[in-house]
């Protein structure tokens, strides 16, 4: 039972020197620990962020391609049926004037 | 305080020792047996979720600190000791064992790394440069301003202990834990705790001064 009361006034004087950290160092702790475990990106992770980019310029690209070519056939046709028209014309007007 | 013994009585002779009532048991102030919280961020931290580890390290942060801050006396060192205890406890969750206390688990790791630290830092020294070492440590302002005269002469003896000696006694002493906790923190024997316990009182009693009976 000495020894225990003997342990017991040691304890309570040697309270004294224990540490207590302050938030401030807790949080730096924390942060630090967060920071060192967060999951590094993967190469599909990396690969991933180069391509999206790209991918979204050749879309664009690809959908401005289309409506040109959907675009480009019809007024090509109604200039062709016009200098056809045009032809046909003059050609009728040719033969009118020989006699 | 268990007992009701002051820092004052332990230095006015056995009379004022006597005089309190029966001790009770020496225990820890500290729980470190788990709760149901910490049992299911232990699960999901195990599958990977960042968060949960992130709540355990929020929940042991200051206890690893102080721990590492005790065993080194340096406030640096203690602060990266910390953060390389959950890194390290982070790293090897997987193979932490199911339904155990993380307590006992990460106060172990931190004191694997602050013995470490002390190694490195050439603390493990002879008994010739203790005496530096000692007003090295305890005699910083910061230390001063916090402890009493007592808690001083104390730290001093503590710090003029050999090495494991002087782990186990601040364990005891200072952080409070048992000898359970100490054994499972060091991994040594209980018998060895209480063997180095009772060497360190021995030479504690003897060093702070035969004048005054413990």
């Amino acid at each position: 039972m000495d020894e225990i009361r003997e342990m017991e006034a040691l304890r309570a004087a040697a309270r004294g020197l224990r540490h207590d950290p302050d938030e401030a160092m807790l949080e730096r702790v924390r942060t630090g620990v967060r920071a060192r475990i967060a999951v590094p990106a993967s190469p599909w992770d990396v690969l991933a962020g180069w391509l999206r980019p790209a991918a979204i310029s050749l879309g664009a690209i690809v959908v401005l391609v289309v409506a040109a070519l959907a675009l480009a056939p019809a007024a090509t046709s109604e200039d062709d049926i016009a200098a056809m028209t045009g032809a046909m014309i003059v050609e009728k007007e040719a033969r009118l004037v020989v006699p | 305080m268990t007992g009701g013994i002051t820092a004052e009585g332990f230095f006015s002779g056995p009379s004022a020792i006597l005089a309190v009532g029966d001790p009770k048991p020496l225990s820890t102030t500290r729980n470190l047996s788990g709760d149901p919280l910490e049992a299911a961020a232990i699960v999901r931290a195990r599958g990977g979720d960042g968060d949960a580890f992130d709540f355990l390290v929020t929940h042991w942060s200051r206890r690893v600190t102080s721990l590492a801050w005790t065993l080194t006396g340096n406030r640096d060192a203690s602060e990266e000791i910390a953060q390389e205890t959950f890194v390290r406890a982070w790293e090897k969750i997987g193979r932490f064992r199911s339904g155990s206390p993380f307590g006992p688990w990460i106060l172990r790791i931190a004191t694997n790394l602050a013995i470490d630290h002390l190694r490195r830092a050439k603390r493990f020294e002879s008994f010739d440069s203790v005496p530096e070492r000692v007003a090295a440590r305890i005699d910083r302002p910061d230390v001063r301003a916090a402890a009493s005269e007592t808690s001083l002469r104390i730290g001093r003896a503590i710090e003029a202990l050999p090495a494991m000696q002087r782990i186990v006694a601040q364990l005891f002493l200072v952080e409070e834990y048992d000898h359970e906790e100490i054994a499972a923190m060091t991994g040594l024997a209980q018998g060895t705790v209480r063997s180095h316990l009772s060497i360190a009182r021995a030479k504690l009693r003897a060093a702070l001064g035969g004048e005054r009976e413990l």
